[in-house]
């Protein structure tokens, strides 16, 4: 899933400055799951808004939208009728659902209340961690299914490097070494040999910037 | 998504707690369980006495089908609901009510005031009719008064609930049997609709040889000379026939009038006796003998009782009933010297005062068992005397659905829309049994036995305010449990991750499902949940509003308006120094009930936790205590300052270091000063 976090809230103060009329707009997929923009954190960010309004003796009016998803102008387009009395969109999602709002209402100016992270997974209850780089050419079947794209600090494609120390990276002892952990996994299923040919260079031609998917069969015009 | 489970997760049909199902009378028992876990014991009376007049009478005497039902006891021990009533009736002594105004012109006639007759016209005048209540005794109660030991149910705890019924505005007629000179005609020329409820006091007898000697008595005439304070000649060594109430009654009374021992024959075994289990064990512990597998032959001696011939019985396997027949074994007879004989195998309704009016069969009263209306058009009968002896709840309920019929029949109202019906819970899982933490049962205070068979001073003494709170803090507040919002849900797996059961699982349709049978209803997924997609609706979002906004109120003058948020399962829940808002465990509370108050221009919020690693649902306490430096957090950030909210856990049964927190947090607000919040002049709702 991809994972955001809410902006610091001075952030976000500083972005609606001036603004008197907000609509908050949550976002129920992958960064709802990251209690980033869910019901929850929408309601309690319209909260500390009007905590800060009420400090201020300065008056915000704030309503609430929730989109099965804000990164399809479909589910965008619900917003049509509630914007008219807002005069900021305060959008709870990832970068593409700020773009999406942004794409669907041009007269209106949309700000990102959260920052997106990572494409990354809950490993416990509190803590997200990445865990694909979305690099565009998947070699996961030969690294045991561990990533070292994004699981290893410098990327290697033929590590360990000298960093490795006692199983974890010498970034932080917090990281665990991913070619040690791809090492110790291959060596369980036998499949050492994995290792033996050197895997040369990504050919990182294939990541187009910016990316695209184009599948002729379900184009409709 | 299968239909199965769209089903599942739409029908918001809710299941009621087993113990309410299993009242007779359908008394809320959770919730006045709840009030007195609080410390609020009026609102528990209050509650009580919606469904029962009784509570001081079932407080002790009651048969509990509720605490049969209760799910606590397939954890370990049922609640002692009947000793928590008794707590309140006894505690509160404020429970005087006003006679409501009478509505209709109909009147009705109430024979017999024991519990069924005294429920019915209680029932009868709080719904607007005038009653007339006929006894033929000089005093009221039935059999509470004429059957019941005084060491069970003391005469004025009696005589305070019969007075605090009448006192509603019912007319009484002491020694005014049903007979020829006060007949059934007559009460229907003056009455509308008549009650019979007169109990059934006629002892059956044994039908062998030797009943007709000196030295054989009647188990219910016994009881009732002693209970009204008559003379009784009694011998030494007792032998008491019967293994239902009252001959366990006649028993442990025969003991504290003379006799130096008493036998008990019953010819079953002690699992099928239909006396209570509570009164077998003090008859034990008081030294009556149990002779079980026994049954009488005949009673010998010349003039008087010299002996009784018994026989040995044996059970066979149930039949298809599942009743074991006894039969007697070949050569095991016996003689059991005894001077006295009591026979309490069961007493019926003397039917002679009804002349044939009404139709009786084998000494019971015939009613519709819908309407119970007797053959006679008008006249409605219930308690003993139509079902046999059997307790005060069955006799109370029979009262009061009574009252019912007769307001459906006087008002031509379908009765069927008068009944509330219920669908209990199912029992525990057992998975979910092995996660629950053991509390094991306060224990009632009993006389010490020598105490007990010099006098008929009452045998159970009754919690103590913090038992009783302790007991009732125990309650698993079964059918309260949380229901998820399918529309909402995001299927995030949090709930899965959150609750200390492990109850809630992610269905194929990817929504979660919360299990109605096992969920405790802690409340801790429904502040977790990001998508605010699940309900406690025992604990509403807007009630805790509705409290910050009533202590804020409350405050106004004071220096300071600070909000306290208490954990009820703790040892100082019953203190009435505590100015704050009890929760049933603080982990229900979420982060914007916690910000609540702050919006509504608190000075300070603290929450107090219930200490020493002991919360009612395992994790809530710690949970909570996460939240609120989120919450801190959130506080400094806007420049409200974290340092005006505070959590501790303190175990403090005498509210001393509560009392010594808050003047801290006083202290430190005399530094920070107000809340930066009330210098605005914009109002928040």
């Amino acid at each position: 899933m991809i994972v955001a976090e809410l902006k610091p809230f001075s952030e976000i103060e500083e972005m609606i400055k001036g603004k008197q009329h907000l609509l908050l707009v949550g976002c129920a997929t992958c960064t709802a799951i990251c209690f980033a923009s869910g019901n929850r954190e929408v309601s309690l960010l319209d909260s500390q808004l009007k905590l800060k309004s009420l400090m201020k003796s300065k008056e915000v009016f704030t309503s609430e939208r929730m989109l099965k998803r804000s990164c399809e102008h479909e589910f965008v387009e619900e917003l049509g009728s509630f914007i008219e009395k807002s005069e900021a969109i305060l959008s709870l999602s990832c970068g593409v659902g700020v773009q999406t709002i942004a794409d669907c209402f041009p007269e209106i100016e949309v700000y990102p209340a959260l920052n997106t992270l990572f494409i990354g997974r809950p490993d416990e209850s509190g803590v997200w961690k990445e865990y694909c780089q979305a690099c565009t050419d998947c070699l996961l079947h030969l690294t045991a299914g561990i990533c070292p794209i994004a699981r290893c600090a410098k990327g290697l494609l033929n590590g360990p490097c000298g960093g490795s120390q006692e199983g974890k990276c010498e970034v932080s002892p917090d990281i665990p070494c991913a070619w040690q952990l791809i090492y110790d996994r291959l060596e369980t299923r036998g499949e050492l040999h994995l290792l033996d040919e050197i895997k040369k260079p990504k050919d990182w031609s294939k990541k187009n910037l910016p990316g695209r998917v184009i599948r002729e069969d379900l184009l409709l015009r | 998504m299968k239909t199965s489970s769209y089903l599942k997760t739409n029908l918001k049909e809710r299941r009621d707690p087993p113990c309410r199902v299993a009242c007779p009378i359908k008394t809320d028992v959770r919730r006045y369980v709840s009030f007195i876990a609080q410390g609020e014991f009026e609102e528990a009376l209050k509650t009580i006495r919606e469904t029962n007049p009784f509570p001081a009478v079932c407080g002790r005497i009651c048969a509990r089908p509720c605490e049969s039902a209760c799910r606590r006891g397939e954890v370990e021990e049922p609640i002692a609901i009947a000793g928590l009533k008794r707590f309140v009736a006894d505690y509160v002594k404020n429970s005087i009510f006003p006679a409501p105004p009478i509505k209709y012109r109909e009147k009705v006639a109430v024979v017999g005031s024991g519990p069924a007759g005294l429920a019915c016209a209680y029932d009868l005048r709080m719904l607007g009719y005038e009653v007339t209540l006929y006894e033929a005794e000089s005093s009221l109660g039935g059999m509470l008064r004429l059957g019941v030991p005084s060491y069970r149910l003391p005469r004025p705890v009696l005589e305070r609930e019969v007075e605090e019924i009448l006192g509603i505005g019912i007319e009484v007629k002491l020694n005014s049997p049903l007979n020829s000179s006060l007949s059934l005609e007559a009460l229907l020329d003056e009455f509308h609709a008549i009650f019979i409820a007169v109990g059934a006091h006629q002892n059956l007898k044994l039908g062998i040889e030797g009943e007709s000697l000196k030295g054989v008595l009647d188990g219910v005439r016994f009881l009732r000379k002693v209970n009204l304070g008559e003379e009784v000649e009694i011998g030494k060594k007792v032998a008491i026939v019967g293994g239902g109430n009252t001959a366990v009654d006649a028993a442990r009374t025969a003991l504290r009038v003379g006799a130096e021992s008493a036998f008990l024959l019953y010819r079953r075994s002690k699992e099928e006796m239909p006396a209570s289990k509570e009164e077998i064990k003090k008859a034990e512990e008081e030294g009556v003998n149990f002779n079980l597998l026994t049954s009488p032959l005949r009673i010998l001696g010349e003039k008087k009782v010299e002996g009784i011939e018994c026989i040995k019985m044996d059970l066979e396997a149930p039949d298809e009933s599942g009743r074991r027949r006894a039969v007697p074994r070949e050569g095991s007879e016996f003689v059991l010297p005894v001077d006295t004989v009591i026979v309490a195998i069961g007493h019926a309704l003397d039917p002679s005062f009804l002349h044939g009016k009404i139709e009786v069969k084998k000494g019971l009263i015939q009613v519709d068992p819908e309407t119970m209306m007797t053959s006679r058009l008008g006249v409605f009968a219930g308690g003993d005397a139509v079902t046999g002896p059997s307790n005060v709840i069955e006799a109370i309920a029979a009262g009061k659905r009574a009252a019912l019929s007769i307001h459906s029949y006087l008002r031509g109202i379908n009765l069927s829309s008068l009944l509330r019906t219920e669908k209990p819970l199912e029992s525990l899982s057992f998975s979910l049994k092995e996660k629950l933490k053991k509390k094991p049962r306060e224990l009632i205070p009993t006389l010490s036995l020598e105490e007990r068979l010099k006098s008929f001073s009452e045998v159970e003494l009754g919690y103590s305010k913090e038992n009783a709170v302790k007991e009732a803090q125990r309650c698993m507040n079964c059918g309260s449990y949380a229901e998820v919002l399918s529309d909402l849900c995001i299927g995030c797996l949090t709930c899965v991750r959150v609750c200390p059961y492990q109850i809630p699982r992610v269905n194929e349709g990817g929504i979660a499902e919360i299990n109605s049978r096992d969920c405790q209803g802690c409340g801790i997924c429904v502040a977790e949940c990001p998508a605010r997609a699940i309900v406690l609706p025992s604990f509403p979002d807007h009630g805790v509003t509705v409290e910050v906004k009533k202590i804020l109120q409350k405050n106004k003058e004071r220096e300071f308006q600070i909000v306290g948020f208490f954990c009820t399962f703790n040892s100082y829940a019953s203190l009435d120094s505590l100015q704050g808002i009890k929760i049933p465990c603080l982990g229900k509370l979420s982060i914007y009930q916690i910000l609540k108050p702050f919006h509504l221009k608190a000075d300070a919020v603290f929450l107090v936790g219930c200490g020493n690693n002991n919360c009612h649902f395992i994790h809530g306490n710690s949970r909570v205590f996460r939240r609120v430096e989120y919450v801190k957090k959130i506080l400094n950030d806007l420049g409200v300052g974290g340092e005006r909210l505070e959590i501790w856990n303190i175990d403090d049964p005498r509210g001393e270091v509560y009392q010594e927190k808050y003047e801290e947090v006083k202290g430190r607000l005399r530094g920070l000063g107000p809340s930066p919040l009330k210098a605005c002049e914009v109002g928040m709702s």
